[in-house]
């Protein structure tokens, strides 16, 4: 091939200097109107996936590797793998993922600077307008775009080392120049390469082993929201007419009849605004103005009154009232401090107890200590009730048999024996024994057996040789 | 391993097992397995001379030759399948990837076919009536005179194959 063959002839010359400066803002410019395209973040994930399936575009025994953009959703997975499975649907290698990592990083897109405070906006472009009575100019304003980091991570999975080669051939090839481009809105920017690294996993030669080639890549873009683009009108030319009449019978104001002075007559508006400023009413030149009255109203809306505009209105005083409660008279918007209480003794009934309080103290009365009837003691706080526990006593009645007889007479229950029975006992030799309670039929001990004043008891045994007893067991309250 | 130039016979255990109760249990064994299981796998051993490969020794599918499939009279161990993800970092693209297998052959019965399974080969296993999985050999277990695999302590009696599944795109037996 001789020397200065071309092999690529370009039929339409390209752009350069200012001339390619416009092109880009062209590219950028959305075509309906003079604004720029907005550009998001969805823009740019939408544009590096493209990015990738053009540029990093590799085919393999024929057949284009699939390039998959992956989110966490499950179902995601298989609505972007399906054609590429096998029949138990599982990817087939070789193929391409790009997942994005979630966490936007603050932007380098303007070399790391920060933008200028305070969301201002910026002039972008100038209309002009004519609405048939003016002719002006709308300036269409932008903020500064807010620059974002994104990084994409890009895997390369396959089984074969020849299918890495073509890969990391593309890949070199593509950011020999540090940089690519892509396009989001037809806003350029750069996608870098920071890092390659091997995930593959061939360390466990008795599984499945293929290669996995990360490349990590990172997309110095930016936001330009549409929604906070501004259109200002600004500059406005109008034509204005004034008469001017001339009257030369007005003396009064120019004070010579004969010349032609002229004189100029209700012309212009007056602006009536209060003493800070704030804008009452525009009123015709020539006419009176009658500025409505004054609402005074306290803070808690119990108190109004209407008074005339810059007339003067004295408050009536208020009424205060001591600790002691004798009213004191101060005026309005003026604080008042009530005086001191003196301080005051806390005694008991018994004056055994007896402290002094000082005004806006705070006292705790002590715990009183509670003896029980059974002698145990607690506390309990002050000024209550006290209620005892009754206490329990343990008691018995033991009938005696002489020699032969096998019944006793009747007990008389009385106060000294009143009480809850619950068990018996006897000497061991006299048989079986019962009683009869209030002259009823003989029957065993029932438990419990209570027994009231004027309650009778008797008891009775079966074998009546020897001395014997019977005793019953309880607890009187 | 060293070979001495003799048959040296074995005396291990002679005291109650001999070469005719190590062939008796094989035999018995071998029935049990081949009779009664009949669970089989197809071995493709790889033609290393007529197989093509790139410069790494890589083949693609299709370029892998092997020589006529054995019929293998086996004992199958397969492992369950495994739930994975491509993108273990992202955890995505989800890839149920099948279990390794690993099967147990009779050395009698490679020796009566006159086969020697190699690391590397491929071997197939009909998961049911259309369907075969296929794996590759990681551990063909030469060394099988350990304790587990002989008999008594007497002699190496079968040896446990150990395989990893492999994708399409490497071997299909097409």
């Amino acid at each position: 091939m001789p020397k200065g063959f071309r092999k690529q002839i370009k039929l339409t010359s390209q752009h350069v200097g200012v001339e390619r400066r416009q092109e880009l803002l062209d590219d950028i410019a959305d075509s309906n109107g003079f604004l720029p395209q907005g550009v998001g973040i969805k823009d740019m994930d939408v544009t590096f996936v493209d990015f990738v399936k053009e540029k990093l575009k590799i085919e393999i025994d024929g057949e284009q590797v699939p390039v998959i953009f992956l989110t966490i959703q499950r179902y995601t997975d298989f609505t972007k793998i399906w054609k590429f499975v096998d029949e138990y649907k599982n990817i087939k290698m070789p193929f391409i993922t790009v997942v994005r990592k979630p966490d936007i990083q603050k932007g380098t897109n303007q070399a790391g600077l920060a933008n200028i405070p305070g969301h201002q906006h910026w002039s972008y472009y100038k209309v002009p307008t004519n609405d048939g009575a003016r002719i002006g100019m709308d300036i269409y304003k932008i903020p500064q775009p807010t620059a974002v980091d994104i990084t994409y991570e890009v895997r390369f999975f396959s089984n074969k080392m020849s299918d890495v080669n073509v890969i990391h051939n593309k890949v070199q090839r593509e950011f020999n120049a540090i940089q690519s481009y892509i396009y989001p809105k037809g806003h350029p920017m750069p996608v870098t390469l920071p890092t390659v690294t091997d995930e593959s996993n061939v360390e466990d030669f008795e599984n499945r082993r293929f290669y996995i080639q990360a490349f990590e890549m990172l997309l110095a873009g930016y936001i330009l929201d549409e929604e906070d683009f501004v259109v200002q009108p600004t500059i406005n030319r109008a034509m204005v007419l004034s008469e001017i009449a001339v009257d030369p019978s007005d003396n009064q104001i120019t004070g010579n009849q004969n010349t032609r002075t002229p004189v100029i007559r209700n012309q212009g508006s007056v602006i009536i605004r209060n003493s800070v400023g704030n804008l009452i009413v525009i009123t015709n030149c020539n006419t009176s103005y009658v500025v409505g009255n004054t609402q005074i109203i306290n803070s808690g809306a119990t108190f109004s009154i209407s008074v005339p505009a810059t007339s003067g209105y004295t408050l009536e005083n208020i009424i205060n009232y001591d600790s002691d409660g004798s009213p004191v008279l101060t005026p309005a918007m003026v604080g008042f401090t009530a005086t001191t209480c003196e301080p005051v003794t806390i005694t008991n009934s018994g004056a055994t107890y007896s402290v002094t309080v000082v005004s806006g103290g705070l006292l705790v009365l002590p715990n009183i200590e509670v003896t029980d009837s059974d002698g145990s003691t607690y506390f309990q706080p002050s000024v209550t009730d006290v209620v005892c526990t009754p206490q329990v006593q343990e008691m018995f009645i033991q009938f005696g048999f002489l020699i032969g007889d096998d019944q006793t007479g009747d007990l008389t229950i009385d106060a000294d024996n009143a009480g809850t029975f619950t068990s018996t006992s006897d000497d061991g030799s006299s048989g079986t024994i019962t009683f009869s309670i209030n002259s009823g039929a003989f029957a065993a001990f029932v438990n419990p057996t209570v027994l009231g004043i004027g309650d009778t008891i008797a008891a009775n045994r079966t074998i009546t040789t020897g001395l014997g007893f019977a005793k019953i067991t309880g607890t009187y309250v | 391993m060293a070979r001495p130039n003799k048959i040296v016979p074995i005396k291990r255990n002679s005291m109650f097992f001999s070469q005719e109760d190590y062939e008796l249990e094989v035999s018995l064994g071998r029935e049990s397995l081949e009779g009664d299981g009949a669970f089989t796998i197809v071995l493709y051993r790889i033609d290393r001379i007529m197989t093509i490969a790139d410069e790494y020794g890589e083949s693609r599918k299709g370029e892998v030759v092997y020589k006529i499939p054995i019929e293998l009279n086996v004992m199958p161990i397969l492992d369950e399948s495994e739930n994975m993800t491509f993108n273990a970092t992202a955890g995505t693209l989800r890839d149920e990837q099948d279990g390794n297998i690993m099967f147990v052959v009779y050395q009698a019965h490679l020796t009566e076919l006159d086969v020697e399974i190699t690391y590397g080969d491929y071997v197939g296993y009909m998961v049911d009536e259309t369907s075969m999985r296929f794996y590759s050999v990681t551990n063909p277990n030469y060394k099988n005179y350990d304790n587990p695999h002989t008999i008594m302590g007497y002699k190496a009696a079968y040896r446990v194959i150990k395989c990893a599944p492999v994708d399409e795109n490497e071997f299909t037996s097409e």
